[in-house]
């Protein structure tokens, strides 16, 4: 039969490695992978893009870090580079784009893609410089 | 004799492509940040700096979103956005500035010029004087530009917790590369 001081200990000790197991999973812990989560929001590439021009603030209230679907025409298909692949997504005869940029192990599929055709991107909103950007792209549709 | 001199600079300079390139812009910039500490060296990029050069007056900007920056681990850019920068507060970094060189007059021959930029640092809502050194260069009619420059983080109210003093460096090492300008409405 275990005192009660040896039971403290023990409990103290299987705490402890608890935490540091803990610890050592968090502090390694990779960035997300979009394709393994749900996303928060799915909206066509013209909301998004509306939204932002409308008012900016408003917008990086609503979508900022968030893991967005964006549905969209694919407008462009840009490689800079073999990790480097940006798809702008927008509609037929508009301004306002969203640019994706593909997760470096997504590259091979995305390039794949032509300009005209409809899919949806799932990315995490950064924010809108000249576009609305996304990170850490996945070609979902 | 001097009218036709100055006749022949002005023709010269409408038959040269790259002056009637006025505004250059890219969205494709890289910017990297290093914190070198006793504990241990981060590193992050963004691969989305948006910069705009008026070669006619030489100023020149630059945008970055906070939340652009990828880190090799998650923990850091979480602690990144919501703990020092306020990414959601403060969503980009802006630096405006002009280039000091008389930059028109090296750019007419291949090269790789010196020159320095003056301006302001909007940084997590504060905003700094600065003078950064950048190198320009110009090889077959495409233009590229690159810059090292350091920022104290106390100079932009970047706030440091002490438990973790010995993991982030005060001092950050921004580095900048533009691979190719384009010409503005390209």
């Amino acid at each position: 039969m275990l005192s009660k001081k040896s039971f403290f200990v023990i409990a103290v000790f299987f705490i402890l490695i608890m935490v540091v197991v803990y610890a050592y999973n968090e502090y390694h812990r990779e960035p997300l992978n979009v394709e393994d989560v749900k996303s928060d929001l799915s909206v066509t590439a013209t909301e998004m893009t509306q939204a932002f021009e409308n008012d900016e603030t408003s917008a990086n209230e609503h979508f900022l870090g968030k893991i967005i679907d964006v549905k969209g025409t694919v407008i462009e298909v840009k490689n800079q580079g073999d990790t480097l692949v940006n798809i702008f997504l927008g509609a037929a005869n508009k301004p306002g784009k969203v640019s994706c940029l593909i997760d470096e192990t997504h590259t091979k599929e995305a390039l794949k893609i032509s300009p005209g055709s409809v899919h949806t991107i799932r990315g995490v909103c950064t924010g809108y410089l000249m576009d609305v950007e996304l990170n850490r792209c996945v070609v979902i549709q | 004799m001097k009218v036709f001199i100055v006749l022949f600079f002005l023709l010269a300079s409408f038959f040269d492509g790259r002056c009637q390139q006025k505004k250059l812009f890219t969205k494709n910039g890289i910017v990297t940040f290093y914190s070198k500490a006793p504990i241990e060296n981060i590193e992050a990029h963004n691969n989305k700096l948006l910069s705009v050069w008026d070669m006619a007056t030489g100023k020149v900007e630059f945008s970055v979103l906070m939340k652009g920056f990828e880190f090799e681990k998650a923990l850091m850019q979480e602690h990144f956005n919501e703990n020092y920068m306020e990414s959601d507060k403060f969503p980009k970094a802006i630096f405006k500035g002009i280039i000091r060189e008389p930059v028109n007059s090296f750019l007419v021959k291949d090269g790789t010029f010196n020159v320095t930029v003056s301006g302001t640092l909007t940084l997590h809502g504060v905003t700094k004087e600065v003078n950064v050194p950048a190198t320009i260069s110009i090889k077959n009619n495409e233009i590229s530009a690159a810059s090292t420059f350091s920022v104290k983080l106390a100079d932009y109210n970047i706030k440091v917790p002490r438990i973790v003093k010995n993991n982030i460096s005060n001092i950050i090492l921004i580095k900048v590369i533009i691979p190719s300008y384009q010409p503005l409405g390209s």
